[in-house]
């Protein structure tokens, strides 16, 4: 298991407005870590960083302390596995197809699959609860099956980190809970850490055990998520009057409807 | 890969290899002087009488080797690059291979150099030289901070090659004389096939064609996106320029021995897309040896479809190529639907 430093990390895609200004925060290996803050406020800007797809303009994301732009991409891939938003896959490829290529990192170069790969990218897909779409086709996939696809794909990666970029955006209520309940039960399972991007509150306060909270490229606050998500500070970032609710013995954080 | 899948990939290679077999034999046996069957077996026993002995291994076979190669380069070449880009529209002609080798090919043409290395003429390595620049040109005016988008890779080709075809016009209009010659070589031929060719260009093509297929899985992931491909172990930005390297390799040299011939690099790739799917470990060997029986078959039927004078291959194989394409577009759709 790996730590991830992020130091003193600072990009801007068209200078001088920077996307991220001088950001450090640590995460500890096996936390699941969420990353929030309003629109524009630096967060997918941030995850790109630190899966090293993004070189920062100046400072450094460490992976077990090494630095992740250094790193040849099977590399990255063996420890870093990432589930995005989801984006339609025109090629008629199938469910199983697509969480095989997640073994393509520990393959050899001019070697196939072999019996093992198969064995733990089925295994994947049983444990993300989708082995019954094993033969389906990715284009005739709903939105929940396409992100339980995606997970099944990190998982058969076998990598110690999960990066989630947004990954309950556009799907129903119920399809929230489940894939963000999964994620976390595979994660403590498998002692995997997770970095989340994510827009709703109520999930980070539920599912998360470290917040970093974002505002106009800069680290607002870092820290549990009972000490971050306090309603003064998600007032001053977000901008908005906010209701905080106890229903259940669960906080529920709420806009104040105008 | 799924039962169904396996059954039209058996099913496809069922039919394009006894396909592939036809090909040849009737590549061997028509043409302006007759080759029987009879002819065929008395060579395979050594028997054969010297004209037909002269006639198969100095015309047919090169030129047969010549063409199969060639269909299969620019086959492999499209296959890889739609896969690359995303784009079922593109193929190595877009991004400036053609309308590079037209250019170097007239200005050789133009200037009427003769001079041959072992057969392989000014003209075929003006027309090599020219795909190769046009690509680099492409590829250097498409980068912006080391990266090459897509479109811009595209728009860059667009570009280039209208300002090759302009300068192409300007030549045929300065040298009315040699008009006819650079419209006949844009329009594609095998007529000057040779041993010499063969050993120069097919060994070029094979490798490129064959580093290709290193690239299969790769594509594949790609088509996740690059960031995705990143994470599954894939630098999508090396593969990319390994691929236009090889692609440009493999086109360059089919273009230079043979002129223009379009609709290849596009028809093949797609028409096995359509029934066998996008997985590339499947569809490149098979554009490669689909290009290669379809560009016989069309090179034969330029040698047969006038008694007079040959057609240009690139007109047999946009006529046979373009419908049969666009009933397997119609027909996908519906199924889709």
């Amino acid at each position: 298991m790996s730590d991830i430093s992020v130091q003193q990390v600072s990009y801007a895609y068209e200078p001088p407005q920077l996307a991220l200004c001088n950001v450090s925060f640590d995460i500890p290996a096996g936390r699941f870590c969420g990353i929030i803050g309003p629109n524009g406020s630096g967060k997918t800007t941030l995850l790109k960083c630190i899966s090293g797809y993004i070189k920062p303009d100046s400072g450094k994301v460490t992976v077990g302390g090494r630095d992740v732009t250094t790193m040849p991409a099977r590399e990255v891939a063996r420890r870093m596995a990432l589930v995005q938003q989801h984006a339609a896959l025109e090629y008629e490829f199938t469910v199983g197809d697509i969480v095989l290529t997640g073994r393509n990192p520990h393959l050899k170069r001019w070697r196939g699959e072999t019996k093992e790969d198969y064995e733990i990218a089925m295994n994947a897909l049983k444990e993300a609860g989708i082995a019954h779409l094993k033969d389906r086709l990715v284009t005739e996939l709903s939105g929940g099956e396409w992100q339980m696809m995606i997970l099944a794909r990190a998982l058969a990666q076998q990598a110690d980190i999960m990066l989630l970029d947004e990954p309950v955006t556009g799907l129903d209520i119920k399809h929230q809970v489940h894939i963000m309940s999964t994620v976390k039960r595979l994660a403590a399972e498998h002692g995997i850490s997770v970095v989340c991007v994510l827009h709703d509150l109520n999930l980070a306060l539920t599912y998360c055990d470290q917040i970093v909270l974002m505002q106009g490229g800069t680290l607002a606050a870092v820290g549990l998520p009972e000490d971050v998500l306090t309603r003064e500070r998600l007032e001053s970032v977000y901008g908005t009057k906010l209701h905080i609710l106890e229903a259940d013995g669960q906080t529920f954080i709420l806009p104040v409807m105008k | 890969m799924d039962k169904a899948h396996a059954g039209k990939l058996r099913l496809v290679i069922a039919v394009l290899l006894p396909l592939g077999i036809a090909a040849f034999v009737s590549a061997f046996l028509f043409g302006s002087s007759g080759v029987s069957l009879k002819d065929l077996l008395a060579l395979m026993t050594g028997t054969a009488r010297a004209n037909v002995h002269f006639i198969f291994f100095n015309l047919r076979l090169p030129r047969a080797i010549l063409a199969f190669v060639s269909g299969g380069a620019l086959s492999i070449s499209g296959a890889c690059l739609q896969g690359m880009f995303k784009n079922p529209m593109a193929d190595s002609y877009v991004i400036g291979v053609s309308a590079g080798a037209a250019l170097g090919a007239t200005a050789a043409l133009a200037f009427s150099s003769t001079r041959a290395f072992r057969g392989f003429g000014a003209v075929n390595l003006f027309a090599f030289i020219g795909a190769l620049a046009a690509v680099l040109l492409v590829y250097r005016l498409a980068s912006t901070n080391g990266k090459v988008t897509t479109f811009s890779l595209l728009l860059s080709g667009i570009a280039i090659s209208t300002l090759s075809t302009a300068l192409v016009y300007c030549f045929m209009i300065i040298f009315r004389d040699k008009m006819e010659h650079i419209v006949m070589w844009t329009m594609g031929s095998f007529t000057s096939a040779s041993w010499e060719k063969v050993f120069i260009a097919v060994p070029v093509m094979l490798v490129a064609s064959a580093l290709c297929l290193c690239f299969a899985r790769d594509l594949n992931i790609m088509l996740q996106g690059d960031e995705a491909a990143r994470h599954l172990g894939v630098d999508a930005g090396r593969v990319r320029r390994s691929l236009i390297v090889l692609t440009t390799v493999a086109a360059a040299s089919a273009v230079s021995v043979s002129g223009i011939i379009g609709f290849v690099g596009l028809i093949v790739p797609h028409m096995l897309r359509l029934v066998i799917g996008p997985d590339h470990r499947a569809l490149l060997p098979l554009s490669f040896f689909g290009g290669g029986v379809f560009l016989l078959i069309a090179d034969t039927l330029a040698r047969l479809v006038l008694d007079s004078q040959e057609i240009p291959v690139g007109v047999i194989t946009a006529i046979i190529g373009v419908p049969f394409f666009l009933f397997l577009l119609r027909r996908g759709r519906r199924v889709k639907r």
